[in-house]
Parts: structure tokens; sequence; C-alpha cells
């Protein structure tokens, strides 16, 4: 009996003997462990009103509100070496097919230098908040309208005329032009935040300045899988830290944002390419002890074929945002965000006027982590509209995060 | 004269403090050593998300993970001296150092900000809820741990950042070597349930019987 105890308190110590020295050597064989990290994201957001009732305020390109939503994302991370990596996000809405969202190779080519080659449906390059990627990043549960709110404009559909373009204010929801695809469909946001474009990025960082530049096949605005005009979006960012309370940001877009379909029926000489999506964004955030402040603002313009006159209609907007978060308690937040998106006049047969409807949002409320990876928010949200058949909506939703 | 009687009662009173601090709890003298080697589980998986937009500029060091070592139920003094030490958690890296910190209740442990960028370090453990904010290098922030218990500890910017406090009522507990083995301070004569804890739970634990003035040897094996 004593020697079978022996015996396994041998065998005990024997099988502890390597487990100890594991931290040491990082365990041979177990390549999955090392090399791979995996995490999913779960959300569920849910307003007092309906996207139909509130006028499509918050209404995305996925057509869903991204009020009252379901997301379930996996995210992935495989390092090959120490220069080459893929990394993946698959996600799905309101349990609908699920997509790659992100999937890409990181390429860092001297390990000892801070510059990094993205290849594939890479991060996106322009603005700020696009890439507070993870639910939880965004304080809030709806997103700035420069980045989500759905004008008229569409990449697929022209108007004809001014006129029919004014028609379609407070539509980007449900935009429908004479020209192009006859069908109804959404309109383009400024940047959208919830899609990402595919081609090249370059990151290159050396505190306190961090540079991006990407080749991509869609614009800010229609990032796409795959190219539909023949010409590639190029942009690019600059983020400088000079201290630790402060990050500034500056960003550029500028690329051919309309559809093969429509070039047959294009005015003028220029063709696709002519037509672009231009856009300059800047971008501050502060932070100090329990406060956390950012502000963004990005010009836009569309130069969006016409055909009553000049070949080309410039179609501008601004948006603006200003987001506060303090930290009441360990575990709990309020948060406000104050916004505003407008748009410039084009001249129509009534006279100048607002080629979409300006917006302004206020959004206040607040977070609460019951544990660590559980997260409860609860706000209430105030839009104002001017134009369209809904031009005001008030609304109060709250939303559940948890990841692992 | 008066000065020098001042002295001596001061000295008295300094010693006997000393000595029943530095005393085993319950009968003293009659302790013995109890050390060991605790089989550290294997490292479980990174604790953190993916890098999916911002690449970790430099790869952080590899921390070594250790197990802390305890009696779950110790003996303890009529009047048990409280401590008013203070330990560190330093922030380096973008990484809690050290991972695991073991300490009695009654003991400060400032957290101090190492890095170039800010940090925000916070817990929502049961045990002590608190929230420092956001400092910059050089700054240092204390908080006070009066409760036993595991006390979870993150940086709110920072996800990939996290340690652990464990805060003990008692003495009888030590933070292994980085293989494992451990050694309790002098422990009473007695027989005890002795506890080996690892990233948050209690990996294993056995009964051991400590004799005056001999060394007990207890390892701990994972189940």
């Amino acid at each position: 009996m004593s020697r079978l105890l022996r015996l396994a308190a041998w065998a005990a110590m024997a099988a502890a003997a390597p487990c100890a020295a594991q931290e040491a050597s990082p365990p041979r064989g177990n390549w999955f462990q090392e090399h791979v990290r995996l995490a999913g994201e779960a959300s569920a957001s849910m307003s007092t009103t309906e996207a139909s009732a509130e006028g499509w305020f918050n209404y995305s390109d996925y057509e869903n509100s991204t009020v009252r939503s379901l997301r379930l994302s996996l995210v992935g991370e495989v390092t090959f070496s120490e220069r080459v990596a893929l990394i993946t996000e698959v996600r799905t809405l309101q349990f609908e097919r699920p997509e790659a969202y992100a999937l890409y190779v990181r390429i860092r080519p001297w390990v000892s230098q801070a510059l990094d080659i993205h290849v594939g449906r890479i991060p996106p390059t322009f603005g700020s908040f696009p890439r507070r990627l993870y639910v939880a990043d965004n304080p809030l549960i709806g997103m700035p309208l420069a980045f989500q709110y759905l004008t008229s404009n569409r990449a697929d559909a022209v108007p004809a005329s001014a006129d029919e373009l004014v028609s379609m204010r407070a539509r980007g929801w449900r935009s429908d032009f004479s020209i192009g695809n006859p069908t109804e469909g959404p309109g383009l946001p400024i940047a959208n935040a919830l899609r990402w474009d595919s081609g090249l990025q370059v990151r290159w960082q050396r505190d306190p300045v961090t540079v991006y530049g990407a080749v991509t096949q869609g614009t800010i605005g229609d990032p796409r899988l795959s190219d539909d005009n023949g010409g590639p979006q190029l942009s690019a960012r600059v983020v400088v830290a000079p201290h630790p309370i402060i990050a500034l940001g500056a960003s550029v877009a500028d690329g051919p944002y309309l559809a093969r379909g429509l070039a047959a029926q294009l005015p003028g000489p220029g063709g696709l390419r002519s037509h672009r999506q231009q856009a300059v964004g800047g971008d501050v955030e502060l932070s100090r002890d329990r406060w956390l402040v950012r502000g963004e603002v990005v010009w836009n313009r569309w130069n969006q074929p016409a055909f009553d006159g000049a070949s080309v209609r410039d179609l501008d907007a601004l948006g603006s945002m200003l987001e506060m978060k303090y930290r009441l308690w360990p575990g709990l937040y309020a948060a406000g965000r104050v916004e505003r998106l407008g748009f410039s006049d084009v001249a129509t047969t009534l006279g100048p006027r607002a080629w979409d409807a300006p917006v302004t949002r206020l959004e206040v409320g607040g977070g609460w982590a019951v544990r660590r990876q559980l997260l409860l928010k609860a706000v209430w949200q105030r839009n104002r509209r001017e134009g369209g058949r809904v031009r005001a909506s008030d609304l109060g939703a709250v939303q559940v995060v948890t990841w692992f | 004269m008066v000065l020098t009687r001042r002295v001596a009662i001061a000295a008295l009173v300094t010693t006997t403090l000393v000595a029943v601090m530095q005393a085993p709890a319950g009968t003293q003298g009659a302790t013995g050593t109890l050390r060991g080697r605790f089989a550290l589980p294997a490292a479980t998986g990174h604790d953190h998300r993916p890098a999916l937009i911002e690449p970790r500029v430099a790869p952080r060091p590899r921390q070594t993970r250790v197990g802390v070592v305890y009696l779950e139920v110790a003996p303890s003094e009529a009047f048990e001296q409280p401590v008013a030490a203070r330990q560190r958690m330093d922030q380096r890296n973008e990484t809690f150092v050290p991972h695991v910190l073991a300490i009695r209740t009654g003991t400060t442990v400032d957290f101090p900000n190492s890095d170039r960028i800010y940090h925000n370090v916070f817990s929502l453990s049961p045990t002590r809820k608190f929230d420092l904010g956001r400092y910059a290098v050089g700054r240092s922030k204390a908080v006070r741990f009066d409760r036993p218990g595991v006390v979870r500890v993150f940086c709110d910017i920072h996800s990939h950042m996290s340690a652990f406090i464990l805060v003990f009522s008692h003495r009888y507990f030590a933070v292994t070597q980085p293989d494992g083995t451990f050694q309790l301070p002098p422990v009473p004569t007695g027989t005890y349930m002795l506890a080996g804890w690892y990233e948050g739970e209690v990996r294993a634990n056995r009964q051991v019987v400590v004799r005056s003035g001999e060394t007990t040897v207890a390892d701990l094996p994972v189940p």
C-alpha cells in the first residue's frame, strides 16, 4: 500500500514539475493556446419607439435601428509569427447570416519598428469614432450622426434635378431617385462606422505620433468588399498625443463613390472617377481623473452628377459632436453627447435649400458595470430635424452588453 | 531622571509590541514550519481581447504566474494587532506588477503609474470597490484594504491589464515562487486546512498537521 502511495506521490511530483515550469517557458505543442486569441461580444438594445415611429433617426444601412438591435460577434487573432497575424471579426445582426466584418492580415516587416501593413477587410482609417469597435467602447447606445445617419444621397441612383434631390430630404432611410437603380434603398452616411472597407493600410507609430494611410475599394460612406467603379479611395490619418491628457487627430479621404451602373448615364466627360467623396475630419480626446471628453468634426463633400446645368453638384455636409463621460462610482458612469449634422444649400426652383434636412441630437444616459464583463446602459435621446414627415423624436433605450 | 524613565517605558512598550507582533498566533512558542510546493496549473489562455484595430506596439513582458498558499482557518490572537503596512502594485508596460499581491487587512496599496500613458485602476469586487480615475506617469494613488477577500484589479483604459489582490485577516499565507515552492510564516502547532489559490480559484487543498519545532512538507497537487 505504502509503495503504491509512494508511486502515486512520485507520479504527482513528476506530473507537477513540468506544469510549474510552464510559466518560465511556454508549453511546447500547445500552439492554439499560444497563438490564438478569441473573444466574443453580445449586445441587445431596445428602445421605447420603433424605427418607423421615431422617424428613422437611428436607422443604419443594415436596415435596422442601432438602438433596437441584437448583435453577436466573435473576434479572433491568430499570430503566426512576430511578423504575421490574421485578425477577423465575424458578426451577426438580428441573427441574420454571419458576416466577416473584419478579415485582414497584419504584417510587421521589421519587428523592432512599429510599422504595420494591413491587407484585407481593414480597420477604418478616417475618423476617431469608427475605431471604437467594441460596443462597450461607446458610452451611450446611439451612434454619432456623422457615422450612422443616412443622408438621401445614394451611390447607385441620382436625382435628375435639384428639386428632385430636395424632395428626398429626411428620406435617407429609403431614398428614391429617377436615374440609376429604380429600387428604393438606404442612402449613404457620411462615414459608415458599421462596415469596414477592403484594401491596404499602413500604420506607423513613433511616440507621440501615429500615422495611417490606406488605399481601399470603397469610400468612407460606402465601404465595399469589392470595387464598383474602378477608382480607389485614398485616406490618411494622423494622431498626435503630446501628453497623456490629450490626443489630437486629423483625417482626410478622397475617392470616387458612384456605382458602375450609373456610368452610362453620367453627364460630362469625367466619368465615374470625377464624382468623388471628399472628407476632412478633426478630433480631440481629453481625459483626466474621472473625466473623458471627446469632440469630432467631419466635413464632407459628394460631387453629385447634375443634369440641370453644370455637370456636377457639390453636396456638402458638416457633422460635429461633443461627448463626455464621467465616472461617478466604481462601475457607474454618466455620459452625454450633443451633435449636429448640417447640409449645404442647393439651388432649386423655389430658391436655395439645404439638400438634406439638418439634424440635431442630444443623448444622455449612463452605464453600470454589474460585473467586469456585463454592462447595462440606459439613455434618453432627443432628435430634431428641420424637415421630413417626422421632425422630432424623443426616445429612451436600454442596452445590455456582455463579452468574454 | 524623568527622561530616562520615559525612555525606559517607551523601550519596554516597544519591545512588548514587537514581541506580540512577532509572536505566532495562538500558543506562543509552539510553532512549526510549513513549506511545500504548489503544482501550479498550466497557464490559461490570454485574458484579454484581440487587438482588432491597434496592434500592440511592443510585446509586453511575459509575467511569471504565481499562486498563493494559505491556511483556510487560522488561529488568531485575542487582540490581533492591526497592520499598517504599505504595499505597491506598479503599472509598467501596460501591466500590473506584480500580477498577484497578497496582503493583510489594513494594508494600504499604492498604485503608481510608471508608464508614459494614462491608466485608470479600478475594481468592482465586493471586497473592495474603488476607481482611481485617470492619472499620468509619476503619480500614484492608494487604496486601503480592510476586508478579507479577493480583489480583481483592472485598468479601464487597457482591457488587457488585470491583477489580483488577496486580502487576509491573518498572517499565514505566502505567495509561491515561480516554481510553486512556498513557505508560510511560523505556524502554531495544530491541524489545518491548507489551500492553494491560482488565478482566481482555489485549485487544491489538503489537511496538514504542524508539530512543534518540526518542518512539515505539504505539497499541493492539482486534483
